[in-house]
C-alpha cells in the first residue's frame, strides 16, 4: 500500500470524522450529545491540519479547542442545565428556510470550485519545520497583530470575569 | 516576490462554456473526488462545515448551540486557509543577523491562529454573557430574550 493510498484513506476517516460530527452537532436533541459531536469534529480538523503539514496547528487546535473551549461549553451547559432534556423542541420554525439557504449557499461554492482552474503545483512545497517557521512569522513578519491578539485575549478574560461574576461590582 | 497569478485563475470561469461542458465537467469533479487529495477536496470539506455552522446557526434555539455552530463555522474557515497555504505557499526572504534565506511563507496558518485566537476570546464572553441572562432571566433560549425585538 503505497503513501498516497494512506493518506487519501487517513483522509477519508478524518472527513467522517468531521463532518459526522458537525451534522451531530446541529442535530442532536441532547445538548451534551451534541457538544461531544463538536469534540469528534474538531479532533477531525486536528488531523486534517496534521494531514497538510501544519503540525502547530493541529497542536493548537487540540489544546484550544478540544482542551479549552470544549470544557468552557460543557462547564457552561452543566450550569444551565434546564435546557438539557431531550423532550424540548430544539430547533425554531426555519428548519426547511435554513436548509434551502445553506444548501444553495454549500452548491454555490462548490460549483466555483469545480469551475476553478487552480494553478498552482498539485505536489506543492513541503514545509520542512512546520513549527520553527510559524515561530519564526510570528516573532519577525507579524509581530504587532500577535502582540494585539495577547491583549485581545487579556481583555476577553477580564470581561468574561466581570460579566459572569455573581455580585454587581462596587461602586 | 509574489507570484500570485489571479488572472490566470479566473480566466477559465470567463470562457463561454455550453451546459452539456458544465455537466461534463461536473461528473469528472466528482469521479476524480473520492481519489485524490488536494485542494478541491479541502474547499469542499471547508465549504459544507461552513453551510453545517450557518444551518444550526439559523436554526437551533439555545444560545450554547449556536455558539457551538458558530465554532463550525469557523473551522470550516481554517480548513480553507491551511490547506491553500499547503498547495500554495509564497517564497519569502527570511533574514538573519548575516544570513538570508528563502524560504515558504505559512501565511494561511498565521491567519488561522489567529482565527483560533478570536474564537477563543469570542467564546468565553459569549458564554459569559449566556451564563449571566441565565442567571437574571432563567433562560438560555434566544426565543425568550424578546425585549428589544419589534
Amino acid at each position: 500500500m503505497s503513501a498516497d493510498t494512506m493518506i487519501i484513506i487517513y483522509w477519508w476517516l478524518f472527513t467522517f470524522a468531521v463532518v459526522g460530527g458537525a451534522v451531530g452537532c446541529v442535530t442532536l436533541r441532547s445538548l451534551y450529545h451534541s457538544a461531544l459531536a463538536l469534540v469528534a469534529s474538531l479532533a477531525g480538523v486536528a488531523g486534517y491540519f496534521v494531514l497538510l503539514h501544519a503540525e502547530f496547528l493541529a497542536a493548537a487546535q487540540i489544546i484550544v479547542y478540544v482542551g479549552g473551549i470544549m470544557v468552557l461549553i460543557i462547564a457552561a451547559i452543566l450550569v444551565s442545565q434546564n435546557m438539557m432534556g431531550r423532550e424540548i423542541k430544539q430547533e425554531n420554525n426555519l428548519v426547511w428556510p435554513a436548509l434551502l439557504v445553506s444548501g444553495a449557499w454549500f452548491c454555490i461554492m462548490v460549483y466555483a470550485n469545480m469551475r476553478m482552474a487552480y494553478v498552482f503545483n498539485p505536489e506543492g512545497p513541503w514545509l520542512a519545520n512546520n513549527v520553527e517557521q510559524v515561530g519564526w512569522s510570528l516573532m519577525a513578519t507579524y509581530t504587532l497583530p500577535f502582540e494585539i491578539a495577547g491583549v485581545l485575549l487579556f481583555m476577553a478574560m477580564i470581561g468574561a470575569i466581570v460579566i459572569a461574576r455573581r455580585e454587581p461590582p462596587d461602586a | 516576490m509574489l507570484e500570485l497569478n489571479l488572472m490566470a485563475l479566473l480566466q477559465d470561469a470567463q470562457a463561454s462554456m455550453s451546459m452539456a461542458d458544465v455537466l461534463a465537467q461536473f461528473s469528472g469533479f466528482f469521479r476524480t473526488f473520492f481519489v485524490e487529495f488536494g485542494p478541491r477536496q479541502f474547499f469542499t470539506i471547508g465549504a459544507l462545515l461552513f453551510c453545517i455552522g450557518w444551518y444550526g446557526v439559523l436554526v437551533r434555539r439555545n444560545a450554547i448551540a449556536v455558539l457551538m455552530a458558530t465554532e463550525i463555522m469557523l473551522n470550516g474557515v481554517n480548513i480553507i486557509f491551511v490547506a491553500f497555504n499547503r498547495w500554495w505557499g509564497l517564497k519569502i526572504t527570511r533574514a538573519a543577523f548575516t544570513a538570508a534565506e528563502q524560504v515558504l511563507s505559512p501565511v494561511g496558518q498565521i491567519f488561522a491562529i489567529f482565527i483560533i485566537i478570536v474564537a477563543a476570546a469570542e467564546a468565553a464572553v459569549g458564554l459569559a454573557i449566556i451564563i449571566a441572562i441565565y442567571r437574571t432571566r432563567r433562560t438560555a433560549n434566544l426565543e425568550d430574550l424578546n425585549t428589544m425585538k419589534w
